[in-house]
């Protein structure tokens, strides 16, 4: 083997190493574990069973908070686009020096800790926050409304903490489409409405599924900010394999929770891919 | 007198052309321009409530504030857990930061450089981090130290941090050696550089955008981390998010919102400096978007 | 004489200061094939981007077809534009491109079928419906382009440096093809170019132009032989300049005295004596001989180098020390002559045109 051959090896050797010790093995590790069982006297207990992924998938309560993360992860994806296509589409159309500015705006925020982030959210819904003052004092509502530990605080929550990504992603595809484009379009007598259904919107939407895979992913797996906004009472999987191992010991459990909810983000990707090369649109991805 | 072949010089003015994208003929408030600026009071709204009712004198969050004092600020260092915690994080993401600098900048050369066999699978395994739940890693690596009996130190933190730092160096390092021209390196050993003086003298300060890049990417990542602090973190060194993450679980009273105002002012900063220095778009707009 | 169908009354355009169109005035006439030719910067796109309604005039006026186009959006203008990149839409077939003006102008849907299909067979791409833009080569996304803007029947067919992306021979092809096609359909035509030869190939009539302004309208062989301005004359082909002063008019002729200290003898000019001007003979229109030959500007010139290409073998000549050009069809008269011989250039005062200096001197 010449050196040419090996020069690559050489260099990939010691972050694969890495890799291998501490990504590979560690998460092949806590696959076996998931096939362990547990006993609450003597521990983790050898041989291998499916009795924990049966265990999860038959019982109404771990459905329910399956259910809900899926939930969560889907209205904050949804919420994010909402508000991010548009924000998106309004940078696009600025001038370069305010687009720039605007980025920022939408950037710096990334650059704070999500615990601090979420913790804001936690200061505007608490009972003497932002909405309950605004609330009381307008007299809409005569005691503070109960808005943290919910839901909807998690959706709100996770839309703020990943909303960049879907801006980025819708942004970086708007970037893309070449402005003769809009120009032709114009030109054989669409109006400026035409042409964003007709030329923009589908040439953006590579940007919309990619953003929309990133925070569906990101707030469906999320663990700080439903921990923080919902708390016990409103449990999601990174909770709750959180909860089983940490808090409760039960490791094989809490793993086989963690393997269903890294199959419900591989799912997603599946369907991204999908949609990538089929469908309609598909020649737009391509 | 001269002979003229075919273009005559023309006016230097270059650049006059017209803007590219067709914008609205009228200006001024739009639908689309106040739905914006909603979106991005709601982007600040967090950060800026926080910052706002740090400076609240009652002895419980609120807002709007009551009252206006430093108080709590005065408060952080009478709990020294705060300051450690502030230290141990720093350590941590220097650390890590910088060895997966190295590491990712390996990565991404033999990635970008070369063409051989499980190259595309390397590729493929090297960013997979960045699609697993950082939960379930920090599970995954708690148990894996506690079955091969490495006890927890800060070191046992650094080396949870580089499987979720590294795959962004290696992303940021990757593009920007893609973007480089590989005809300039052909140039420096056609004038008589050897490989090695190749890299040194045009590869490296070529990519050096994009290895800062993903240092500073790796640095913030690791800085920020929960997910994985939470389950590695000994009692002894505790970072600060964790710190904070667990010290909210039971109360929030305004000593926290002081703390979290000192971390969101410190990123503040680090928007200006690495905006000054390297275009806070390159660092993350590139990479995160893809993220 | 044809109708004026699109006229523009001192137009002017300037972004953020800078002037790109300064008071152009210009009348397209009907079933006309113009050009508007000049190097990049000269404003002939933002002229055209004005026409198709993109831009609006800071002053002057539009008219397309006795309409003033003043506050007329893009789409409601009578005009088809061929992008310089084409500007298909990559996420619609080429069916579905052709269709969209159509469809903009709801068009029913037979009928829809029938005017693309006609358009593929006129740009000879029938049966190509299915394809998407990325799937043609570059001269087939050219054809597409065409018959896009074709189908919708404009009033006028605007061209933005059509030919630019295409290889030289698929060039000269797509020249022949475009006069072709807006000869059958009479469509008025305006395209922009800065490649002299696609001008002179394909227009009826050129406006050349130079820092937003029209140095001159005519066809192509008046632009190319009796250019009026030293910017159209240096433009356009190749030319040997040698500026001086009007010495006096005498017989038809005019007599030059350059400021290289050579009498020449100059077509009849405008010009009176006096004024300065820059006396030019095109390279092809000089002789270059071993014996001085009956002409009326006839001098000796030393041999700098000798081009064989082809056609022509171009003399490149020393003159009082100053470079000078001829191109000759037949050099067989001058075999055995090398670089640094002595040789007699001269050509007639009819083919010496006398022009407006560029610059005028200080």
């Amino acid at each position: 083997m010449n050196v040419r051959r090996l020069a690559p090896w050489l260099l990939v050797a010691a972050p694969l190493a890495v890799f291998v010790a501490l990504f590979l093995a560690p998460l092949v590790n806590l696959f076996a574990l998931s096939l362990f069982r547990f006993d609450r006297s003597v521990g983790v207990v050898g041989g291998l069973t499916v009795e924990n992924y049966t265990k999860f998938l038959g019982d109404p309560f771990y459905l329910g908070i399956l259910w809900r993360t899926l939930r969560i992860g889907v209205l904050a994806t949804l919420a994010s686009l909402l508000l991010g296509y548009p924000l998106a589409y309004h940078m696009q159309r600025c001038r370069p020096r305010a687009r720039a500015y605007l980025a920022l705006l939408v950037l710096a925020p990334l650059l704070v800790s999500v615990v601090v982030r979420s913790f804001g959210w936690l200061v505007i819904l608490g009972p003497n926050g932002l909405v309950n003052s605004l609330l009381v004092s307008s007299g809409i509502v005569r005691d503070p409304l109960r808005l943290l530990y919910t839901e909807g605080a998690i959706v709100v929550g996770l839309t703020h903490v990943f909303l960049s990504f879907m801006v980025l992603s819708i942004a970086a595809a708007l970037a893309r489409i070449d402005p003769a484009l809009l120009r032709a379009a114009q030109n054989l007598g669409a109006t400026e409405r035409q042409t964003f259904f007709r030329v923009v919107l589908p040439l953006s939407l590579p940007g919309v599924a990619a953003g929309s895979l990133i925070v569906f992913t990101l707030s469906s797996s999320a663990f700080i900010t439903p921990a923080l906004l919902g708390g016990p009472r409103v449990k999601v999987m990174s909770y709750l394999s959180y909860q089983q191992t940490l808090l409760l010991s039960d490791w094989p459990y809490g793993a086989a929770i963690a393997f269903v909810l890294l199959g419900l983000v591989a799912g997603a990707v599946l369907v991204y891919l999908r949609v990538l090369e089929s469908g309609r649109y598909g020649v737009v991805f391509r | 007198m001269s002979v003229a072949t075919t273009a005559a010089p023309g006016p230097a003015v270059g650049g006059h052309e017209p803007a590219a994208v067709p914008r609205p003929a009228r200006r001024g408030v739009t639908a689309l321009g106040v739905f914006s600026a909603l979106v991005y009071a709601f982007v600040l709204a967090p950060i800026v409530v926080v910052l706002l009712s740090s400076f609240t004198a009652a002895d419980y969050t609120s807002f709007p504030p009551r009252g206006l004092s430093l108080r709590w600020y005065l408060e952080i260092p009478r709990n020294p857990e705060f300051v450690e915690s502030f230290k141990v994080s720093v350590v941590v993401a220097l650390v890590s930061g910088a060895l997966a600098t190295v590491l990712g900048t390996l990565a991404a050369l033999a990635l970008v450089r070369f063409r051989f066999r499980g190259r595309d699978a390397l590729n493929t395994f090297f960013l997979s981090p960045l699609m697993i739940p950082g939960v379930i890693l920090g599970i995954a690596l708690l148990q894996f130290y506690a079955r091969a009996g490495i006890t927890k130190t800060p070191f046992s933190l650094v080396f949870g941090h580089l499987v979720i730092t590294i795959p962004y160096v290696v992303r940021l390092v990757s593009a920007s050696l893609a973007g480089l021209d590989r005809t300039l390196e052909l140039a420096a050993m056609n004038l008589g550089a050897t490989p090695w003086q190749t890299f040194r003298r045009v590869t490296l300060p070529l990519a050096a955008p994009g290895i800062l890049a993903g240092a500073a990417f790796a640095g913030i990542t690791s800085f920020d981390d929960v997910s994985i602090a939470l389950f590695l973190a000994s009692p002894h060194s505790v970072t600060l998010p964790v710190r904070i993450f667990t010290y909210i679980e039971q109360t929030f009273d305004p000593l926290v919102t002081a703390v979290c105002s000192v971390l969101i002012l410190i990123a503040a900063a680090l928007v200006v400096v690495i905006e000054r220095s390297l275009g806070l778009a390159r660092v993350f707009g590139s990479d995160a978007a893809g993220r | 004489m044809p109708p004026v169908l699109v006229e523009l009354r001192e137009v002017a355009k300037a972004y953020e200061g800078h002037a790109a169109v300064r008071g152009l005035s210009l009348a397209v006439e009907a079933g006309e094939r113009l050009a508007l030719l000049g190097p990049s910067g000269c404003g002939k796109t933002t002229t055209l981007n004005m026409i198709a309604g993109f831009l609006e005039p800071d002053t002057g006026s539009i008219v397309i077809g006795g309409r003033p186009m003043a506050g007329i959006p893009p789409h409601r203008r009578d005009t088809a534009m061929v992008f310089q990149s084409y500007a298909l839409f990559p996420h619609l077939s080429v069916f579905d491109n052709l269709a969209f003006g159509l469809r903009m102008r709801r068009v029913a849907r037979a009928e829809i079928a029938t005017r693309v299909r006609e358009a593929l067979e006129l740009v000879q791409m029938a049966g190509l419906e299915r394809r998407y833009p990325r799937e043609l080569s570059g001269g087939q996304q050219q054809r597409v382009a065409l018959a896009r803007a074709l189908v919708i029947r404009p009033g006028v067919l605007l061209l933005d440096e059509p030919l630019s992306n295409l290889d030289a021979k698929l060039r000269q092809e797509m020249r022949l093809e475009i006069v072709e096609i807006q000869r059958r359909l009479g469509i008025t035509t305006v395209f922009v170019t800065h490649d002299q030869e696609e001008a002179l190939s394909i227009a009826d009539r050129i406006a050349v132009m130079s820092e937003g302004r029209i140095e001159q309208i005519d066809g192509p062989i008046g632009i190319y032989h009796e250019p009026r301005t030293e910017f159209v004359a240096r433009f356009i082909g190749d030319g040997n300049f040698l500026p001086g002063q009007v010495a006096g008019v005498e017989d038809g002729q005019t007599r030059v005295d350059t400021a290289a200290g050579l009498p020449v003898r100059a077509a009849r000019g405008r010009q009176r004596p006096g004024d300065a001007v820059v006396a030019m003979v095109r390279p092809e229109k000089t002789r270059v001989t071993l014996r001085p030959e009956r002409l009326e500007n006839s001098f000796t010139a030393t041999v700098r180098a000798i081009t064989f290409l082809g056609p022509v073998t171009r003399y490149q000549l020393l003159l009082r020390d100053m470079a000078f050009a001829a191109s000759l069809p037949d050099a067989s008269h001058l075999a055995g002559v090398e670089p640094g011989a002595t040789v007699h250039v001269g050509w007639r005062a009819a083919d010496c045109l006398l022009l407006d200096p560029a610059v005028p001197p200080a």
